[in-house]
Formats: structure tokens, sequence, C-alpha cells
């Protein structure tokens, strides 16, 4: 099942494939089918975008409030997609895959600072946010 | 209209920043996350994406450095007590008192 909360519009920075990142049912790079939902809330100009999320598709994580993300074009085959607030950033070959890898990304950053005895400032922070944003599945 | 190249900063760079700060590489599903620690703490880390081509444009803003700064340290022409300093100097490690 799919949902489409926002029909996105041709530009030159989401042309083409790109544009699929709005909503659909996506086949992961790792081959797991999950759904995202998520919707361009801002467009800034052709090279930088911002999107929120509301879905991490990843393990047990659950995002519990939506978050925004920026995606940036620096490149014929480049996309920087961070997450802001923390600082904290992934390349990828395309929007699409620079998302998903910020994804796992965060996940994967939340388990391990939680388990780290010794966390230097920025971690901390960042941490910090994380909690605000990511936590255990409900059954 | 011209696009720019992208990141001159690939695998290799990050396979080798990575071995020189001493770096914990914890492998991940999608890609490997390289811990940095200093003294113990961790203070940074950075993710390694697969193919041996793929960009790495986001290591300057996870290192706190600029894009030559990282490309030096690749390059071995910053050395990693400089790096540290660095961190240092922009409050990015812990205060440690002996």
């Amino acid at each position: 099942m799919s949902y489409l909360i926002s029909q996105s519009t041709s530009t030159p920075f989401f042309s083409g494939a790109e544009t699929s990142i709005y909503s659909f049912e996506h086949k992961s790079f790792w081959g797991n089918e999950y759904n995202l939902f998520e919707e361009a809330t801002q467009q800034k100009n052709d090279k930088q975008t911002s999107v929120t999320i509301i879905s991490l598709g990843f393990g047990k994580r659950v995002l519990l409030k939506p978050m925004s993300l920026r995606i940036e074009n620096v490149g014929d085959d480049e996309f920087i997609a961070s997450f802001p607030e923390a600082g904290i950033e992934m390349s990828g070959d395309s929007a699409t895959e620079a998302i998903q890898l910020l994804k796992s990304h965060l996940v994967a950053l939340f388990d391990i600072y939680r388990t780290e005895s010794k966390l230097g400032p920025e971690p901390q922070k960042q941490l910090k946010i994380l909690e605000g944003y990511i936590g255990e599945e409900r059954r | 209209m011209a696009k720019r190249g992208g990141s001159p900063l690939q695998k290799r760079e990050a396979a080798t920043i990575a071995s020189k700060l001493n770096a914990v590489v914890a492998v991940g599903g999608s890609h490997d996350i390289a811990k940095v620690y200093w003294k113990g703490y961790l203070v940074t880390q950075f993710g390694i994406r697969r193919g041996k081509k793929s960009r790495h444009g986001h290591i300057p803003h996870a290192l706190f450095l600029s894009e030559f700064k990282t490309m030096a340290l690749a390059n071995c022409t910053m050395t990693t007590d400089e790096y540290f300093a660095e961190l240092q100097k922009k409050n990015k490690l812990p205060a440690i008192v002996s």
C-alpha cells in the first residue's frame, strides 16, 4: 500500500526518476519492500530541497515525529542528504539513495551512540537530538 | 546547465582517512561507519559507502574540516596529531581533567 501526499512537479533538480522519492511503494537497494511516506515541503532552488520524512523503514526503529532533511545536488552523480538539526550528512548517487543511506546512517548512529560509554561533545549533542526523533517500534 | 563533478573524495580516500585516524569500522548492511576515537572517547564518525567510485562529499562535514583539509588528511599532508589539534581548536574534543 502506498500513500501519495504531495504530487511533485518536475524541476531541474527532481526531474524524471528523482520525482519518485515523494511517494510510492519502494523497493529498496537492499531488497526489502516498504513504503516511503514523504513530502517535499520546501523547494529553495534547483540544487537544494527540503524533505520531511515520517518513516525510517529500518528494523525496529521508528520515527517519533516528522524529521526535516535537506538534499543538495553537489555534482553530476552526487547528492548529499543531511539532517541539519543534528549536523549529520550522507552522500548518494541520487537523491533517493542519499535519503535511504542517511536514514540507515541515523538508525545506526542512534544504536552506536547508545552503546558507547564515552561520547565526545558532538556525538553527545547528536544523540540527544536523535533521541527526540527515534524510538522503538511498539508491538 | 553544467554541473560540478562532485566531491573528489571517494571510497579510497575514506578508507585511508579511517585507517590514518585509527577509526573502528562498524560494518553495516548498506554502508560502513568509521568511528573516530580520541583518548577513548568517540569524537566523530563518518559513513563509508559501498562502491569503489562512490563519492563521499559528506566526510568534510563529519570531520569538521574543509574539503581541502580533508583531502590533505587523505593525502598525508595533514597528520593525525594536526587533525586532533584542529578538533581541539573547534571545541570538538572532550575536556579531560587529569
